[in-house]
Formats: C-alpha cells, sequence, structure tokens
C-alpha cells in the first residue's frame, strides 16, 4: 500500500485514525497501531511479514542480551552478532543477485542467479533497527523489554517503508507513553496534505513530463533532443526531491497526528550552498545515521589525514550503495565523495569566501549531474543522455514534440520549481510578521491556511482518482 | 481545531462515500473498457501479495463518479501551460521507407518464423483496450431506426429486431488506437510509424490470398490512410517524425501483384480534405470519407456508382471518439464534438451478425445511435466490429456476392456496397475465426474486399490477416 492511494487515504487512514481515539489507553493505542501496521506491511506480501518480525526478533533479542550481559566483552560479541544477522539478511535479500550477477559475468559460475525480490521497505527498517542495537551497545537507551513493542517501532507503517529512518532513542518514550495535543493535530493534518499534494500532483506531473523526454529504451532516448534531455532531466531532479520528501512529509504529519515526533529528513536541499550542506539537508536521517554509525566509530577526521580520507571514501560507497544494488548507485556516491573532498580540501574555504549565489549555483550542476547517474541502472543509458545533452546524438537542439511538450506543461513545470524553495513558507512567514507588527491577530493567515488545505485536499484526490500512474521512487531502496 | 474539524469531516465523508457499493461504477463510457473488479480470493494470490494489490485498484478503479472527478482533474490540467498543441503517448520514429520498387518482392516474409514485436513499435491493441459492455446505452434508440426502412415486410422485420435488440445492445469495438496522438485546432490525430517489417508482411500475404483464390474471387485491396498524411500539412508531418502515408501505401501497393485490384484512394481523399472526410475526436474516417473510397472502388470495379443523393441520411451529433479518451479527456477535443452522418443504403437497412460468443443477432445497417453515449456513436454502422455479419439485398438477385474483409474502417464503407449485390459477408479479420478461403470457396463469393486503415501494415495484424488462409 502507497500512501499516495485511494485505498490508503479513504479507507485505511480513516479506520486506523478512528479506532486510535476510541482505544482508553496508551497500551491499547500501541496495539492498534501495531495491528494497523502488520496489516499495512503485510499488504505487499503476507510473506514479508514473515521476514520483518524476523529481523526485529534479532534485534531484540541481541540488544537484551547486550542490556543484560556486564562484560564489555559479551556486550561486544552481541552487538556484533546483531549487526552481521541484520546487515546479512540485508544482504541477502538486497545485494545477493547484485553479486552473483558480478561474479557469473567474470567468472561464469553459477549458471542460474537466483533472482530475489526487494522486500519492501527492508532497507529502511534494517537501518532502524541497526541504530537501535548500537544505541543500546552504547548505553544511549535501554533495551525494549517487550517484542511487540520494537515490532511496532520498527513497523509503524508511518516510516517502515520508505523514512525518514527514526531513531529509537527519539521515539522510544513517546512509545510508552504520550499526550496528544489539538494543536499538534491541526499541525499534523497540514503537514499531511502538503505532502499528500506535493506526491499526488507536484512528483507524479514532474514524472510524467520525465518519463515522456527520457524513456527507457536507449533506442528512443537516442532520439531525443538536447533541449528534452536538459528538460526531461530537470524534471526528473524535481520530482525525485518531491516525491521522497512528499513521503517523509506524511509520515511526520501522520505521526504528529497520534503524538509521536519524527525528525525531519529533508530542508530545502536544492537551496544548499556546498556539496557538504546539500548532504546536510538531503534525506538528513540517512547522513546522520552513515555520521553517527559508520564514519565516527571509525576515527571520523580525529585521526590521519589518509585514514579520514578511507573513512569518507567507505561511507560514500555505502550511500551509494544503499540506493541500490547497482553499480550506478555506486558511482552516483562516490561521485559526492569527489566533491565533497575537493571541498574538504580547498574548495570549501573559497565558497564560504565568494557571494553564496554562486555556490549554488555549483551544487546545482553537481546535484542535476549527478541525477543522471542515478536516472539509469544501465550504464549504456547513461552514456546517451550524456552524449545527447551536448547534441552528440545528432538530433539537433529541440524538436516540434519537445516544444509541444514543454509548453503543454510551462506552467507546471515553473511552479514545480518554486516549490522545491522556501518561497511560500517565507511568503506565510511575513504575513505572519506584518499581522505581529501591526498589533493585529493574523486570522486572514489562519483562515487562508485552511482554505489551501481544503484545496490541496480536493486536488489530491482528484489526481488520485484513477491515476494509475502512482511509483514511489524510493521503495526500491 | 478547525483543522481538525474539517479534516475529521471530510475523512468520514470520504470513508463512507467510497464504502456505498451501489454508486461504484462497473464500465467507463470514455475509456470504453471494464473497470476493475473486486478480487477472488485465492491463497496464492493472498501470499503474495497480489490479491491486496487487487483490492487497492479496485478501490480506486471504482471510485464513486469516478469519471466526473477524472474530468474535473483533466480540467485542472488544462491550467499546466499552453494547450493549443498538445501530444500524448510516447514519440517513436518510423522505419524508411523504400522507393516504390518493381514488383511484388516480399513473398518470402510470409513464411519467416514468428520472432519478437518490433522493438520501438506500438503494440496494436491494449491502450484502450476495449471491452464488451463498455458501449451500453444502446437499446432503446432502436425504435425510430425501425421506420428507416421502407415497405411493410420490413417494418414487421423490424420490429422483431427490436425485440432481440432489447435482450442484448451490446455492441463490439476492438481498439485500434495506439501510439502516439496529436491534436491541434481541436482536431486529433494519431501519428503514423511505418514499420518496414509489417508492410512487407502484409503484401506478401495479400499476394497469397489472391494466389489462393485466384480463378475463383477477384481480389481488391483498400488500404485507408489516416487523418494525419490526407489533412495535416507535410512540414509538419516531418517535423512530428509521422512517416508520410501516400509515400508508403505507394511502396506497399508496388509489392502487390496485379492480379490484386488495388484500390488507391489517397489522392481523392487528399482532394477531398477540406470537406468532412475525418472526423475531430475519432481516428476514424467519416462516412462521406467513405463514400470517396466508395467511388474509387468502383471505378476499379467498373460499375456505375450512386450519387450521395440517392440515400437517406441519417446525422447523430454529440459524438467524442477514440481521441477524448486517449488523451485523458482533452477539453481542446471535448469542446469540438463530432457530428456522425450516415448514408442507408436503399435496397435494404436489415443485416444479421454473428456475435463473439456465436449467438446470431438482427440488426440494422445503419442503426440508430442517438441515444449512445458520445463515445460510441461511430457504432451506428453496421453494429460495430463482430465477426461475421452478412447483408441480403431482396432488390438484387443475379447471384452477386463479396466478402469485406476489415477493420472498423470498413464499418462506415459496407453501406455503400449494399445496393451493388445481392448479398455482402463482412469480417473483422481481428475476430473472424474460419478459413476465408474456404468460406469464399464454399459460398462462390466473387468479390473478396480487404478495407483497413494503414495500422493494418504492421506485423501483428498481418499475421491475424495470414491466419485467415490457415
Amino acid at each position: 500500500m502507497v500512501f499516495s492511494s485511494l485505498f490508503f487515504l479513504l479507507f485505511f487512514l480513516p479506520l486506523n485514525l478512528f479506532f486510535y481515539c476510541l482505544m482508553p489507553g496508551t497500551k491499547a493505542k500501541n496495539i492498534e497501531m501495531l495491528l494497523f501496521s502488520l496489516i499495512f506491511y503485510a499488504w505487499g506480501g503476507p510473506k514479508y511479514l514473515l521476514l520483518l518480525m524476523g529481523m526485529v526478533w534479532i534485534a531484540w533479542y541481541c540488544a537484551l542480551k547486550i542490556g543484560r550481559n556486564k562484560s564489555r566483552k559479551r556486550k561486544r560479541r552481541w552487538l556484533v552478532a546483531g549487526c552481521v544477522g541484520l546487515v546479512g539478511v540485508l544482504g541477502v535479500f538486497k545485494y545477493l543477485t547484485f553479486f552473483l550477477d558480478n561474479i557469473q559475468a567474470v567468472f561464469h559460475v553459477p549458471p542460474v542467479v537466483p533472482q530475489l525480490v526487494l522486500p519492501i521497505g527492508i532497507s529502511f527498517y534494517t537501518f532502524q533497527l541497526l541504530s537501535y542495537v548500537a544505541d543500546v551497545y552504547r548505553g544511549e537507551v535501554e533495551a525494549q523489554r517487550k517484542y511487540w513493542m520494537l515490532l511496532l517501532y520498527a513497523g509503524l507503517f508511518h516510516q517502515c517503508i520508505a523514512g525518514p529512518i527514526v531513531r529509537y532513542e527519539y521515539v522510544a518514550n513517546e512509545l510508552e507513553g504520550r499526550t496528544v495535543r489539538l494543536p499538534m493535530v491541526g499541525r499534523g493534518v497540514r503537514r499531511f496534505f502538503v505532502g499528500l499534494a506535493k506526491k499526488a500532483v507536484l512528483a507524479n506531473g514532474c514524472a510524467t513530463v520525465a518519463d515522456a523526454l527520457l524513456p527507457l529504451a536507449a533506442n528512443e532516448l537516442a532520439g531525443v533532443p538536447a533541449v528534452g534531455l536538459w528538460a526531461g532531466m530537470l524534471m526528473y531532479m524535481l520530482q525525485i526531491y518531491l516525491d521522497f520528501s512528499a513521503y517523509s512529509d506524511m509520515a511526520i504529519g501522520m505521526g504528529l497526528m497520534v503524538g509521536l515526533h519524527y525528525e525531519e529528513n529533508f530542508n530545502y536541499p536544492y537551496m544548499a550552498v556546498s556539496v557538504k550542506d546539500f548532504w546536510r539537508r538531503w534525506h538528513i536521517t540517512l547522513s546522520t545515521f552513515f555520521r553517527d554509525y559508520v564514519y565516527i566509530p571509525l576515527g571520523g577526521s580525529r585521526c590521519g589525514r589518509l585514514k579520514n580520507v578511507r573513512n569518507l571514501f567507505l561511507v560514500w560507497l555505502l550511500t551509494g550503495f544503499w540506493h541500490g544494488a547497482s553499480w550506478n548507485y555506486v558511482l552516483w556516491g562516490l561521485y559526492f565523495f569527489v566533491f565533497l573532498l575537493t571541498e574538504r580540501v580547498f574548495l570549501g574555504k573559497v565558497l564560504e569566501k565568494i557571494p553564496r549565489f554562486f555556490g549554488r549555483i555549483y551544487v546545482l550542476a553537481v546535484v542535476y549531474f549527478g541525477w543522471i547517474l542515478f536516472r539509469s541502472e544501465n550504464m549504456a543509458n547513461i552514456a546517451v543522455i550524456l552524449k545527447g545533452m551536448f547534441g552528440g546524438n545528432g538530433n539537433g537542439v529541440m524538436d516540434i514534440q519537445t516544444e509541444i511538450l514543454l509548453k503543454n506543461n510551462l506552467f507546471f513545470m515553473i511552479f514545480a520549481v518554486l516549490a522545491c524553495t522556501p518561497l511560500f513558507k517565507a511568503g506565510k512567514e511575513l504575513l505572519l510578521r506584518w499581522h505581529s507588527n501591526h498589533g493585529r491577530l493574523a486570522y486572514p493567515v489562519y483562515a487562508g491556511q485552511v482554505a489551501l488545505m481544503v484545496f490541496l485536499w480536493l486536488l489530491s484526490v482528484l489526481a488520485l482518482v484513477g491515476n494509475s500512474y502512482n511509483p514511489f521512487l524510493y521503495f526500491q531502496f | 481545531m478547525i483543522t481538525v474539524c474539517l479534516f475529521s469531516t471530510g475523512l468520514l465523508f470520504l470513508f463512507i462515500l467510497g464504502l456505498v457499493m451501489p454508486l461504484r461504477p462497473h464500465v467507463s463510457d470514455v475509456e470504453k473498457r471494464e473497470l476493475e473488479k473486486f478480487p477472488e480470493f485465492q491463497w496464492e494470490s493472498f501470499f503474495s501479495g497480489e490479491y491486496f494489490n487487487q483490492i487497492t485498484l479496485w478501490y480506486a478503479d471504482t471510485f464513486p463518479f469516478r469519471e466526473r472527478l477524472l474530468s474535473a482533474n483533466s480540467k485542472v490540467k488544462e491550467l499546466y501551460g499552453i494547450k493549443s498543441q498538445q501530444i500524448y503517448g510516447a514519440v517513436f520514429a518510423g522505419d524508411e521507407i523504400p522507393e516504390a520498387g518493381p514488383g511484388p518482392a516480399a513473398a518470402i516474409a510470409a513464411t519467416e518464423e514468428e520472432s519478437e514485436e518490433t522493438i520501438g513499435h506500438p503494440p496494436t491493441e491494449s491502450l484502450l483496450a476495449e471491452s464488451t459492455e463498455a458501449e451500453k446505452g444502446g437499446g432503446e434508440g432502436s425504435q425510430e431506426a425501425a421506420a428507416v426502412g421502407g415497405d411493410v415486410e420490413e417494418a414487421v422485420e423490424a420490429a422483431q429486431i427490436e425485440e432481440e435488440q432489447l435482450a442484448d445492445a451490446t455492441i463490439h469495438t476492438e481498439p485500434e488506437v495506439a501510439g502516439t496522438v496529436y491534436i491541434a485546432e481541436g482536431k486529433g490525430f494519431e501519428l503514423y510509424y511505418f514499420n518496414r517489417e509489417g508492410s512487407d508482411l502484409y503484401a506478401s500475404v495479400i499476394n497469397k490470398m489472391a494466389q489462393k483464390l485466384q480463378g475463383t474471387a477477384t481480389v481488391y485491396d483498400l488500404i485507408v490512410p489516416t487523418a494525419v498524411s490526407v489533412c495535416l500539412d507535410e512540414k509538419i508531418q516531418e517535423s512530428l517524425r509521422s512517416s508520410p502515408q501516400n509515400k508508403v501505401l505507394d511502396y506497399v501497393y508496388s509489392q502487390i501483384g496485379d492480379n490484386v485490384k488495388k484500390v488507391s484512394v489517397f489522392d481523392t481523399l487528399k482532394k477531398h480534405n477540406a470537406e468532412y472526410i475525418y472526423y475531430n475526436t475519432d481516428h476514424h474516417w467519416t462516412a462521406l470519407g467513405a463514400y470517396y473510397g466508395y467511388l474509387e472502388f468502383a471505378k476499379a470495379k467498373g460499375i456505375q456508382p450512386h450519387g450521395l443523393d440517392y440515400y437517406e441520411t441519417l446525422e447523430f451529433d454529440q459524438f467524442i471518439g477514440s481521441f477524448y479518451s486517449f488523451s485523458n479527456q482533452a477539453e481542446a477535443l471535448k469542446n469540438n464534438p463530432d457530428t456522425v452522418t450516415a448514408y442507408v443504403p436503399r435496397g435494404t437497412n436489415l443485416m444479421r451478425y454473428i456475435q463473439k460468443d456465436g449467438q446470431e443477432i438482427k440488426w440494422n445497417i445503419v442503426n440508430d445511435v442517438s441515444s449512445y453515449a458520445p463515445g460510441t456513436k461511430y457504432s451506428c454502422f453496421i453494429g460495430g466490429d463482430n465477426p461475421f455479419s452478412w447483408i441480403n439485398n431482396p432488390e438484387v438477385s443475379d447471384g452477386s456476392s463479396c466478402v469485406v474483409v476489415k477493420d472498423s474502417f470498413g464499418n462506415a464503407f459496407v453501406p455503400f456496397l449494399v445496393d451493388h449485390y445481392q448479398t455482402v459477408y463482412v469480417v473483422d479479420y481481428r475476430s473472424y475465426q474460419d478459413n476465408l478461403v474456404d468460406f469464399v470457396k464454399e459460398n462462390q463469393v466473387q468479390d473478396v474486399i480487404f478495407v483497413h486503415n494503414t495500422d493494418v501494415l504492421n506485423k501483428k495484424p498481418s499475421q491475424i490477416i495470414q491466419g485467415l488462409m490457415e
């Protein structure tokens, strides 16, 4: 089930919230949430529910052992056991096929590579569980004694399948006991709708244009003129941000509705002034995960220069690899490694001195070309796109079809670009400030907010009805 | 507070709306398809998740007021940009068209093994997968049609027809539009991409057919160009990468032997392209377009064609055809609806056809469709697409007969043939199951007339026609 399906929006979510309100205490509410989460997860194939439960069991058992053992050595043993178990399962389901494919390509064995289907959300919940086991080992949180509570944490349908990667320590207390206040619910509702409209209207719209301009078959791709490729990549760049951040918005919003606070996952990444800054704003929970559980334990920057470079390299190799079991993602991760290293060596200082505008342009360019690597798992296609962008495919700059397509979506594209900037948020704050400066209560702003919400609600339902085009990009990770 | 209240009531309202089963539609008139059905429970699909997946699909696909919401959505999308010209569907490029060569050379292709679908070419079916029940809404409209006939005898028979029509008003129309649709000035055009392999196969299949019928019947081949090449400026066609169909037809006809009478209609249609010979919102030619085709046919056969004033004329307005649904309800097309004009043959307006399920139905050659859904009015001609139909003209008794092997472009064409033969058989090659050659021989048919649009020049349709000989 995806959030942006009518079935979820108009059937599953109302039922979930309705029963949630009916439940008397936190424990009953938790049980209700767990049941709904299990149904939600089972929707994508009940057999994978067993996998989720198994992995939670590994984390639960190892963390308990870590908590109960006094000796450092034993704790460490259980930490290793837990990590190996979790990463092992992830490795089998996500990477085995890829490795065997590559081995087969070089050594011609094994004769048949088993094709495993990636269970939904495995990359996200595995990381949540890893952070939990590590945090218990570090003594930052107590081990959870109740298995079902840990299952609730990892399997909660808000964030289980597409993030944010919520750390156990942040929600542990709220899971045990929480109070819900009306303003918070209101905030959650608004956040949810912004996310929904972002996904259903903007991201899906961008995807339609991007897919029309960047067909999958290489021979068709080679027929797209240069402007088509540039515009197509731009729409893909917008799509990937809008899509993914919309998912986080909806998760955060639904969390607020039931009194849970999740971490922010995006902070206008396309406004970044350096690549380093970009990664502080893009998929924040993933970058902090790698920072706290890989980079810093390896020594971070507080070690020799060579080791530091090694650590950085490892982090970005893993970041790329996390996004998918394919060489293009690895390349994409290392591509950022190169820029981050350059910034560390000298570029960062330069960027600080020159006007921020140039930094922004530089980041956008780096990220834009990065998405070309990200777009296609087929390396040949990447080459076709790059070549075509500079007229290498011999189709000229523009053709009538591209022109019509761009004209047909002109206003939409402009709006989508603006939606990636803090423009709307800034506008709202400006209005609020104006009202408070003039000693008035900002009722018009609040009324506008409510009206906007109703409008987004209608727009999203319209867009979702019969909208067969509805894939969530981040599901494959 | 207000936010929460609004949200709760809104959610509750839509939740309940989603549960009102009687409000859920079963078919889509615009998309001409049956909507998803609630899945049957199976353990296998349950464990794979497919069962749940289908429930989700069903829930969205049959949501109450779906059609109205869809059309509202397309209105919103009108605001996305400048929509004076639009393109829907993926963009392809056709194969290079060879010069019209000397004589048939393509017989080899017919024997080729079936290989995979040609890459880069749209599949002929799929996009507008139409279903049987999609075109309900007939039935009541047939009273007037009964009056179309002439004498008492016919009126009696027509009354019987009405009875049977009430029993089943289902009309079968095969999916035809696929690929890319270009919209400009309120008119849709399906772009045409030449397929060399399919064209060669087609030519060889027609040659083979003529060979098998040598001495038995005369084979006529009428390939109808689609509007894009007839009505659009050549430069625009070129910039859209749409293959020029006049060159395609020249080439294909050059590959077909002289024992086939080639009825070339491109030039005459081109000459008349200021007239209403193609619909704005639909991929078919109009009855007027088909009339010009008929004039060319009469020339090839050497008979005297009738003038248009010879026929009684019926008009059905508010036709919004296939391009509308293909473009996901482009407003430009909705605001430019078509009028279907039909010419009723003099000899008779009665016909019979066999449905796909084998049932025999009495029907009108030109049927009153004024009460049909806007998307289905082209089916006023010979009851839409049926595997097999036949028309006996009581005014002719010379034993003459023909078989029209057609796709839906043939539907508008058939009424003009009625007054020239004692019996007109109609075979829709896409659904006819028997051996055509045997049929022609057994029934001593004199003329075999192929009438279809240029989409037939692809591998799959040609293979299906090839199958008619086996």
